[in-house]
């Protein structure tokens, strides 16, 4: 984590198990999914990207959620690009609770420092409710 | 007489554990009632009528702390929190005592005696008021100054 690059294969096992100990806590509440494009597997990606984006879906979107939700993880390659989706069906944002944005600036200071102004981040709401969050990245093998 | 308790968290491995903790450190009692939420901490009260409630204060949807304001003096209330400053809340409710998790089952018992010396003693459930100042002697011995949220030692009453 301490490292200056990872791999997309890495950052999904970590959200898996950070994913798998919150199914742990809140088994009737959450569901997830992940989908890994295979082509993706071994592309360049800042540490604990993924792992922001999950932590907040569940922090922000299923713990407050008497009835919880699901979040689904999907990462591909369009073109010569790499983009990371996580949706949840959470209570959205407008519940937003303190601590919300530290976690995420952080975020886009890292993909700036990683690719400058080539990444994205976009942060929207979805019906009925949820939020959708979605990076997009230039398409760099690890180690490159 | 049966003394009945309702455990609320929204998590079920707490809940269990809680169960379990009281079972051995409590065997009459009688857990009648288990919650995921505020809200259903509210309605199994109203159902049940427990004696005792412990309430988890982080819950989603309604927190433990709007439980403990609806149910009020009708129960004697113990708080289990990871958050040691919702204490003074949590006295400002009524509580008897609260837990931070990790539960302890040294500390588990203290609680399981206090709650048995009330019932015993036929006394009611705390009033708020008298606990807030003891909390505010407690944190403040020198001044009046009311006590402030965030500055809260982990601290249990007698």
């Amino acid at each position: 984590m301490h490292s200056q690059t990872t791999t997309l294969e890495t950052e999904v096992e970590l959200a898996r198990a950070y994913l798998d100990l919150m199914q742990m806590r809140m088994p009737d509440r959450l569901q997830y999914a992940i989908h890994l494009d295979p082509a993706a597997a071994r592309l360049h990606c800042p540490p604990m990207t993924l792992l922001t984006l999950v932590e907040n879906a569940v922090r922000h979107g299923i713990d407050p959620s008497e009835t919880g939700g699901r979040i689904d993880v999907d990462i591909w390659i369009r073109d010569d690009r790499c983009v990371m989706r996580v949706k949840d069906t959470g209570v959205g944002l407008k519940s937003v609770t303190r601590g919300l944005g530290t976690g995420l600036s952080t975020l886009r200071e890292r993909l700036k420092l990683a690719f400058g102004a080539n990444a994205h981040f976009a942060l929207t709401e979805t019906a009925p409710r949820g939020v959708c969050a979605e990076v997009s990245m230039p398409r760099r093998e690890a180690g490159s | 007489v049966n003394v009945t308790a309702l455990i609320a968290d929204d998590e079920p491995l707490l809940r269990e554990a809680l169960v379990r903790m009281l079972a051995s450190a409590w065997p009459e009692l009688e857990i009648v009632a288990q919650a995921r939420n505020g809200r259903e901490a509210i309605d199994q009260f109203e159902t049940h009528r427990p004696n005792i409630c412990f309430l988890d204060v982080q819950m989603p949807g309604r927190s433990g702390v709007e439980a403990a304001q609806h149910i009020g003096r009708r129960a004697h209330l113990v708080f289990v929190t990871a958050y040691d400053e919702y204490a003074v809340q949590a006295f400002a409710q009524g509580a008897l005592d609260y837990l931070v998790k990790p539960v302890e089952p040294a500390r588990l018992a203290e609680t399981v005696l206090r709650l048995q010396e009330r019932l015993r003693a036929a006394q009611p459930a705390l009033d708020t008021e008298v606990l807030l100042q003891q909390l505010a002697r407690v944190l403040n011995p020198d001044s009046r100054r009311r006590h402030c949220a965030g500055c809260v030692p982990r601290w249990a009453p007698r």
